[in-house]
């Protein structure tokens, strides 16, 4: 080798050298990275980031329900549930406490994400991306999402159900509220949109409606048929009524008539019952309403706020959602 | 090679985009934790011993009580004091059985209240916890009879047993029956807790008949002239405040062991019995602010995080736990709660220490919650550091904790630009509204009346409005003060 290609290659060893410490002392330092905003995020996973504000955990703060039923948080004990410290912060499992900062976020990448020594779970290990994800698989257990959810007895709920029971049954809240994108190929992630109560489609495909004749009397049925849990789960604000009303020969639709109501009540509602319908279960109801010996329209409905503006006289079709609806014949 | 340096331009050019920020300093004063809480429910559970029903009395004990019981309602009144009387002096191995006559709702009315009155003048911890379990039997949808729990409010009210406050505390959350919540809060008036003004207030206002509204209005006017006061409004005022002049009796060791319990409850997992926990405690005497003080150093971060929670809630009351919060200003785990109770309570000397934690050397949660305490705590001194922080550059959480606290801080003289700031958050009905809301109130209350006095009117008037209708209500409102 001559003078001028000993130089050409100490210059290239030089500049292979200058190349890894460029490039191979940010990957270390991303140690050092804070992660203030969800935003963040969004620079990589930008798919994820579009799910995610879809989602009713991006409007965690932001819910008008839930500022109006907070006096817009005045009422602190909320924000424990609704802008979280990370759960891995507080320890998957244990209940989730309130933070200082970027409550407009609700529950983002970071309250779900963040370990506490600053790197990402996930489910894969790599230190040279900024966000330097672990393999977490308890970032998938029901308890990672029971810190908030099971406060009102979901996660106990499922438990509970044929579901939580190992064999091929098992379902947990990821497999119905973050299916893969893909389920021929995994690798490509779970939605995380987190479809759920405010999803038609999803509470439709939770429960059934029937409706037969026992000696002319109409004898309503619903089941819970696929929610891993209560139907409908939460406490206070998710209802679900099943009314009737009778059809005319020409047409003619009668007043609808409350038959059942199926909630759990808020705490201070003392007194009142928990009429939700166990994951798996069957409820029956006889319309005895002489009225009821004709042609009815019997429908399953769903409230995301539990009022009617008028109790004594509901409008179900303006103020909550049709589920089921089935005509019974005399 | 010209080639080659332009690379290497290029790339340090890209890796600067990803330059990690500063990390902030580890605070340094991490205060060192124990077992508080559970050791001192152990301590004075041992102290206390156990709470057990009365045994033994004569052969003929049940015959003989429930003799007296169906004659005092029947016989004239002299022959009844006797045996009211008599009833009395069976205490306390009588108390089982008048608490048996009390839930037996085929008793005629007359005889059960008997029944209460004996149990009541007991007033022992036994007979206590009797006429409480009946109140609190409520939640469990056991006790639907609100009379009953009206009349053993009103027993508790007559005896010493100070360590039901709390408890009675967490039942006004729920209590349905506005007889029953009239009595209670006279009951805990009675023990120098003066929480319960705010539900005769409502009463006042809302009862379900006049009775009930006049029979509040009379017990606010006889509870503020016990105290030296000649109308209700100045005693509730002297109650939040934290007014020393009022008097704030000893806790006995029960009513301590009582707190003690709420606070070791705070490990709880449910957020229920937590929620009530904070509830309960923020409403207790100043002297509980002593016991939440101590609970600061728990080894448990839930204990400590609820315990500066419940101070913060307290207010001006729990001024008194000032230099334990402090104590605990690096905690690492509850610091952000603690910061904010030093405002909360009112914590002068914290100032200082406060404003440090403004500083990029912490973190920005901790940043924020000093922000919060600096806003509660209200000093002028305070200014010019949080319109520095609150300047455009700063993160968008630290700004606005600090606009909103340099509002609170000297409302008078707030740049026009961190009002408007402030109220652009407002306004867009999403942000910190409730932290705006007050500081924008401030802002607009300091004010001249003679020119803003009729927004002032429309401010206060837009009170009664829920969060979707009062903010655009209130946010035209500032807009419009804040045009030249």
């Amino acid at each position: 080798m001559n003078a001028r290609g000993l130089a050409g290659t100490v210059v290239l060893a030089l500049a292979g050298w200058a190349l890894f410490a460029i490039f191979h002392e940010p990957a270390r330092a991303h140690v050092a990275v804070q992660w203030e905003s969800s935003s963040q995020c969004a620079e990589c996973h930008k798919q994820v980031d579009d799910e995610w504000r879809q989602s009713w955990h991006a409007q965690a703060w932001n819910d008008e329900d839930a500022r109006r039923l907070s006096e817009n948080f005045s009422n602190t004990d909320c924000i424990d549930c609704h802008a979280p410290q990370p759960v891995f912060e507080t320890g998957i499992g244990n209940r989730p406490l309130a933070r200082s900062t970027r409550r407009g976020e609700g529950v983002d990448c970071i309250s779900c994400h963040q370990m506490k020594d600053g790197r990402m779970a996930g489910t894969l290990d790599n230190e040279s991306v900024a966000c330097r994800p672990t393999a977490q698989r308890e970032l998938t257990r029901p308890e990672a999402c029971g810190g908030c959810h099971n406060q009102h007895g979901t996660v106990d709920q499922w438990r509970a159900s044929r579901y939580a029971q190992p064999g091929p049954d098992f379902k947990d809240c990821i497999t119905c509220h973050m299916p893969y994108r893909d389920p021929a190929d995994p690798s490509k992630g779970r939605i995380h949109v987190m479809h759920g109560g405010h999803d038609l489609e999803l509470v439709r495909s939770a429960v059934t409606l029937k409706a037969t004749r026992d000696g002319g009397v109409p004898v309503v049925e619903v089941e819970n048929v696929a929610a891993g849990h209560n139907y409908p789960t939460d406490e206070r604000s998710r209802a679900s009524d099943i009314f009737w009303r009778t059809l005319g020969p020409d047409g003619s639709k009668g007043e609808w008539h409350k038959l059942y109501r199926f909630r759990n009540p808020y705490r201070f509602e003392v007194g009142e019952p928990n009429t939700e319908l166990p994951a798996g279960q069957k409820l029956t109801q006889r319309i005895e309403d002489a009225d009821a010996r004709g042609a009815i329209e019997v429908a399953l409905f769903y409230k995301l706020s539990p009022h009617y503006e008028v109790p004594e006289k509901p409008d179900p079709e303006r103020e909550a959602s049709l589920v089921h609806s089935v005509r019974l014949e005399p | 090679m010209k080639r080659l340096v332009l690379l290497l331009g290029l790339c340090a050019a890209c890796s600067e985009k990803q330059a990690p920020q500063a990390t902030p300093q580890a605070p340094v004063n991490v205060p060192a934790h124990r077992d508080v809480a559970q050791a001192a429910v152990a301590r004075l559970e041992k102290e206390l011993g156990a709470l057990v029903a009365p045994t033994g009395g004569d052969e003929d004990l049940p015959e003989h009580v429930a003799g007296l019981l169906e004659t005092i309602p029947a016989a004239d009144a002299g022959l009844a004091n006797v045996a009211r009387e008599e009833l009395f002096g069976l205490a306390p191995h009588s108390l089982p059985l008048l608490a048996a006559w009390l839930d037996d709702a085929e008793r005629p009315g007359g005889q059960r209240i008997a029944a209460i009155e004996a149990i009541g003048h007991a007033d022992t911890r036994w007979a206590g916890e009797m006429l409480l379990k009946r109140i609190e039997a409520m939640r469990e949808r056991k006790n639907d009879e609100g009379w009953v729990r009206a009349h053993c409010a009103w027993r508790l009210g007559q005896g010493t047993q100070d360590w039901t406050v709390p408890r009675m505390i967490r039942h006004l959350r729920y209590e349905t029956d506005h007889e029953t919540v009239i009595w209670m809060v006279r009951a805990l008036a009675k023990f120098g807790n003066l929480s319960g003004l705010d539900a005769l207030y409502v009463i006042r206002r809302d009862g379900k008949t006049q009775e009930l509204r006049d029979s509040a209005n009379l017990a606010l006017y006889e509870i503020a002239r016990e105290r030296g006061f000649e109308e209700p409004d100045a005693l509730s005022r002297a109650w939040h405040a934290g007014d020393e002049k009022l008097a704030d009796p000893e806790l006995s060791p029960a009513h301590q062991l009582e707190i003690w319990r709420v606070i070791a409850g705070f490990r709880e997992w449910q957020l229920r019995g937590v929620d009530d926990g904070r509830f309960t405690l923020a409403r207790e005497n100043r002297s509980a602010a002593k016991l939440l003080a101590e609970a600061l150093s728990d080894s448990d971060r839930y204990i400590r995080t609820h315990a500066a929670q419940s101070l913060e809630r307290m207010g001006h009351r729990a001024r008194s736990a000032g230099p334990a919060l402090l104590a605990q200003a690096d905690d690492p785990q509850a610091a952000i709660f603690v910061l904010e109770a030093l405002g909360g309570v009112g914590h002068e000397p914290a100032e200082a220490a406060l404003l440090a934690r403004l500083e990029p050397t912490y973190t920005l949660e901790v940043r924020t919650a000093a922000a919060r305490g600096l806003a509660s705590l209200g000093l002028k001194s305070s200014c010019p550091k949080l319109e520095a922080f609150a300047a455009e550059g700063n993160p968008r959480d630290l700004r606005f904790a600090c606009a909103c606290a340099r509002l609170r801080c000297s409302p008078a003289d707030a740049p026009a630009a961190l009002v408007r700031f402030v109220t652009d958050d407002y306004a867009s009905g999403i942000g910190e509204t409730a932290s705006s809301e007050v500081a924008l109130g401030a802002w607009l209350f300091a004010l001249d009346p003679a020119v803003h006095g009729e927004r002032h009117k429309a401010w206060t008037a837009a009170a009664s409005e829920g969060p979707t209708a009062r903010v655009p209500t209130r946010s035209a409102l500032l807009r419009a003060a804040l045009q030249p």
